[in-house]
């Protein structure tokens, strides 16, 4: 190895690489785990020295997933920090508030800088036909400050800045509402801000929940050990066999060019990403659960089984767990959630659903998404009064409205998953023109490889949770020198499935 | 469980993958054909032994340029068209040193002086002239051709999105919504080809379309057959393309005579016969503005053969996208020459874009001078059924397979794209070579991974604003040699 190697492959562990994040699906990211492990090993018994160093560890994890970007979790670190602070020492109810108020303002602010300046500049632009910009003001400083050459023009969004923002929101909250302690030293907070695991994409680990695991001492059963190896397989097995492998080869392609394919295959498009978006979302929080148990932290459940939901209400409890609970406990509630009357819960509904979706992405089209889901919830609501079925048991009843709910969540994934607008207005139209049902049998035939797995993995999805429970449990059992094996299988597995040929593009045609 | 435990585990899983890396054989372990087992190497752990993507950050650039400009270009002809005009020049100035040049044979640079000739005159009589854009599912949807009509009218007068098929194959294109009744059938010269067609009469379009089955001759029966067609302005594209004043249907075959009615913005606007004749016929309607909505409703016992239908305006340049999915081009030869003659000449087409490749890179083999001389065919029978007219060929864009986890350009493609450029060369036609344009060897990748992407996820077709970009490359490469043309005979 030449000097110029050896050096590129240092800048390479300890630098920001805009091409390659770290994220749970590298290999770069197993072996930060396992020195983090070593080190972990030798402190883990001294709390604040255990502490430190995983705010450390976490702020070197998200310096290499998003770059300088980190000092922002700093800032937020030493804003909500002091609010905490601040909220117990005052006496007065009133500054109280004004301090709750005050880590709201400067959360949403920054989330908003950065991920709703466009946004929001363009829909002021429409509004008053003006013709204003977003600045990036962060980068216009460092230029003055350091003489750097960021761009100003644009704003980058900071990876997990949504989660982060709402986890110091809760902390705040929980406060002023009794709920828990603040606490009382930096690092501390500091580690629960940044906690490298969920940091990137959750779950959104609450003051209330998380804060007490500052103060106790390292814990982990056998049986949780075990639980976590299977989580992060299972994890890795979602995202990497089952999401990675049709969203490459078939999903984002139909996505990218709508029109260049049928109807059936759109349709099919739709199907595979109800699949996709369900493996990489949980399949990441899995392996943060997975991971952090390693460091004897418990993190909540992020989803459970969410397309067996018969309602819609019922896919929302299924469904990203944390983000539901916390939009019910510190939106819908705080703006009056069901204690104002009939018309108002509605409204609050509806708002909770509207800004949820705009949480998702800076675009009118997650507005709609969530729209959609809101109107969803309320015909729901009248629905089940009127419905016969509603108490019913019957294994059609049930699997009737499983199959409606899904559905319905499908379709709504076309404001989701489509880039912008006119690629939605062009699914439609495939959808409803060129459905083209004659090139099924082709359709199937070609991309067989891409439905086997599709298919494969909504059993997966819908085979019963006991049965699964009951695989897990044997996993849990069995000595550790067999999970070994099983894990070296699967990373082989894995390995196989990221190396695959591509799906070559076909035509069909009639 | 104690972390140091954990510590163990983790080291040992890591430690027998490490190890399998190493024992692995480099190459992997073939199964059998197209599975093969691979794993990770020590290079590649180490990071010495991965594929480096192409550097496109010069095309990056100017890619948010051009997407700006051709965004305030669709939403009015006038008003906002100085602050264009700055933004496209600024962007040209830039582009410079990007030009990527249209090649010649023996580097015969004054090769499409006499189709230059020709468009300069547009520009002053106010005269007629054609570019037909075949292509492969790459162009299709008026992806490249939208931005070079775009420009060209926009220099060069005109206006209308140019010649389209009765029916799509999907009708919602860039340029315009297109809808059919569902009794169409489309019969085409490439991809699968309908093999009791009895004829090779195809058109310029190299596809037709009817909507009554061919006659029996033992049928006595007299079906009435009816079908209707309705095309509406999309405000996604160019105001340019959005206006036409003229619509001429191209049809033949005509055994019996068709009743027609045409509707404008839901108004009726004309209702006649269209001609029975065996030859090519042209039915035309002149438009005092443009409608927004235009539809045809036909009704006979027997369908003519419907070659196309030309949306244009009265004068100027009209630039038709072509796709043909699924081809390599070698079309030409398999259609009947004195129809695409006559359309040809009743069009007034004098250059065609012919861009293909595509479609042959999945087809590895080491040698591929049989493609060239069947494209070297195709290209002789064009240029003699139409003695003056001027071809650009232009060449494959680069296309990636994998390799383990890396994407990398496909061996034969540097082959194909000599093979199409040395049939241009020897059939006197101009190249440009859109591989060496988009950045050369394992540069899809690198479109496809740009921040906003410009390529799609099959490695293989250039998204909205990728074929946008390259379209303005191929554009400036064409207009560079324009202005060279008229500074030599100034």
């Amino acid at each position: 190895m030449s000097a110029q190697s050896v050096r590129s492959f240092l800048a390479d562990i300890f630098f920001y690489n805009q091409d390659a994040p770290l994220l749970f699906t590298r290999l770069y990211f197993w072996g930060f785990l396992l020195v983090t492990l070593a080190v972990y090993s030798i402190i883990y018994k001294q709390r604040g020295m255990r502490n430190s160093y995983l705010f450390i560890i976490s702020l070197f994890f998200y310096y290499k997933t998003s770059g300088f970007f980190f000092l922002l979790l700093v800032f937020s670190t030493i804003s909500d920090y002091l609010i905490g602070l601040g909220i117990y020492r005052f006496r007065s109810k009133a500054w109280k508030k004004v301090m709750v108020t005050l880590s709201v303002i400067i959360n949403l602010g920054v989330l908003s800088y950065f991920k709703y300046a466009y946004f929001f500049t363009d829909a002021f632009n429409r509004v008053f036909n003006t013709d204003l910009e977003a600045v990036n003001y962060l980068a216009l400083w460092a230029n003055q400050v350091s003489g750097s050459h960021f761009d100003a023009s644009v704003i980058l969004l900071p990876v997990g800045i949504s989660f982060f923002t709402f986890q110091t929101i809760s902390y705040a909250v929980d406060v002023y509402r009794g709920k828990c302690q603040p606490v009382r030293n930096i690092i501390d907070f500091g580690f629960y801000v940044s906690f490298f695991p969920q940091l990137v994409a959750g779950p959104i680990v609450r003051a209330s929940e998380f804060v007490p695991q500052l103060y106790a001492k390292y814990s982990l059963t056998r049986q949780e050990f075990g639980f976590a190896l299977w989580m992060i397989m299972k994890g890795l097995f979602k995202k990497m066999v089952l999401g990675d492998y049709i969203a490459v080869n078939f999903i984002d392609r139909v996505f990218d060019i709508p029109t260049l394919y049928t109807g059936f295959e759109n349709l099919m498009a739709l199907y595979g990403y109800s699949l996709q978006v369900y493996c990489d979302f949980s399949g990441y929080t899995d392996i943060a659960i997975g991971v952090a148990l390693f460091f004897g932290f418990r993190l909540p459940r992020n989803f459970n089984s969410p397309y067996k939901a018969e309602n819609l209400g019922d896919f929302w409890r299924r469904w990203h767990m944390s983000l539901s609970s916390w939009l019910k406990d510190y939106l819908y509630i705080p703006i009056g959630g069901n204690r104002k009357g009939k018309l108002r819960t509605n409204i609050n509904l509806m708002v909770t659903m509207l800004l949820g979706g705009l949480w998702h992405g800076a675009d009118m089209k997650f507005i709609i998404w969530g729209g959609l889901n809101g109107i969803g919830l309320l015909v729901y609501k009248f629905w089940k009064k009127i419905s016969p079925y509603e108490n019913r048991k019957n294994i059609f009843v049930h699997a009737w409205k499983i199959f409606l709910t899904f559905n319905f969540i499908t379709f709504t994934r076309i404001w989701f998953r489509a880039d912008d607008m006119d690629r939605v207005r062009a699914m439609f139209f495939q959808l409803w023109h060129s459905m083209d049902l004659r090139v099924v049998p082709e359709v199937l035939l070609s991309y067989k490889l891409v439905f086997s797995i599709m298919i494969f993995g909504y059993i997966l999805h819908w085979w019963p949770s006991r049965w699964k429970d009951s695989y897990m449990n044997l996993f849990i059992r069995i000595p550790h020198w067999v999970k070994v094996i099983i894990i070296v299988i699967l990373v082989f597995l894995i390995y196989q499935s990221q190396t695959s040929d591509l799906q070559p593009f076909i035509y069909f045609q009639f | 469980m104690q972390p140091p435990r954990i510590l163990a585990f983790v080291f040992s899983v890591l430690a027998i993958l490490f190890l399998i890396s190493i024992v692995f054989p480099k190459e992997g372990i073939r199964i059998r054909e197209h599975v093969t087992l691979q794993f990770l190497t020590m290079e590649e752990i180490l990071g010495a032994d991965s594929v480096h993507y192409a550097d496109i950050s010069g095309i990056l650039s100017s890619s948010v340029t051009i997407s700006d400009s051709a965004y305030l270009a669709m939403l009015e002809k006038t008003p906002e068209e100085a602050a264009v005009r700055d933004t496209l020049r600024a962007n040209e100035d830039s582009l410079k040193g990007l030009i990527h040049p249209i090649e010649y044979p023996e580097g015969d640079s004054t090769l499409l002086y006499p189709f230059f000739r020709k468009m300069r005159r547009v520009n002053r009589s106010g005269n007629k002239l054609r570019i037909m854009h075949y292509g492969d599912s790459q162009i299709e949807g008026d992806r490249m051709t939208s931005f070079i009509r775009y420009k060209l009218q926009d220099q060069f007068g005109g206006s209308g999105i140019g010649i389209q098929p009765l029916v799509q194959l999907y009708g919602y294109q860039l340029s315009l919504r297109h809808t059919a009744s569902g009794n169409w059938q489309r019969y085409t010269a490439f991809g699968k080809t309908d093999s009791t067609l009895e004829h090779n009469r195809y058109g310029a379009l190299g596809c037709f379309a009817r909507f009554s089955p061919y006659p029996d001759s033992l049928d006595t029966d007299t079906h009435t057959y009816e079908a209707w067609i309705t095309f509406e302005q999309s405000l996604r594209t160019y105001y340019l393309t959005r206006m036409f004043k003229s619509c001429r249907i191209y049809y033949g075959n005509a055994t019996q005579p068709v009743y027609f009615e045409v509707y404008t913005d839901g108004e009726l606007h004309d209702a006649d016969f269209l001609e029975a004749s065996e030859g090519l016929q042209i039915k035309s309607w002149a438009f005092e503005e443009s409608p927004e909505q235009l539809s045809f409703q036909f009704k006979t016992t027997c369908s003519p053969d419907f070659y196309g239908i030309a949306l244009d305006h009265d004068y100027g340049l009209s630039v038709d996208n072509v796709p043909m999915r699924g081809s390599a081009g070698l079309v030409f030869s398999k259609m009947d020459g004195e129809l695409l003659k006559q359309m040809y000449d009743s069009l007034n087409v004098k250059l065609l874009l012919l861009q293909f490749g595509g479609n042959v890179v999945p087809y590895i083999s080491d040698n591929y001078t049989y493609y060239e001389k069947w494209f070297y065919r195709e290209l002789t029978r064009l240029k003699t059924l139409v003695p003056d007219l001027s071809i650009i060929v232009i060449g494959v864009a680069d296309m990636s397979m994998k390799e383990k986890d890396q994407f990398v350009t496909y061996p034969n493609l540097e082959n194909i794209r000599d093979a199409l450029r040395n049939a241009a060369f020897r059939s006197d036609c101009a190249f440009w070579d859109m591989y060496s344009a988009m950045g050369g060897r394992n540069s899809m990748p690198s479109w496809v991974f740009a921040q906003p992407p410009l390529a799609t996820s099959d490695f293989v077709h250039f998204n909205e604003r990728g074929a946008r970009v390259l379209a303005e490359m191929f554009y400036n490469a064409l207009i560079h040699d324009y202005n060279s043309y008229v500074s030599s005979v100034r």
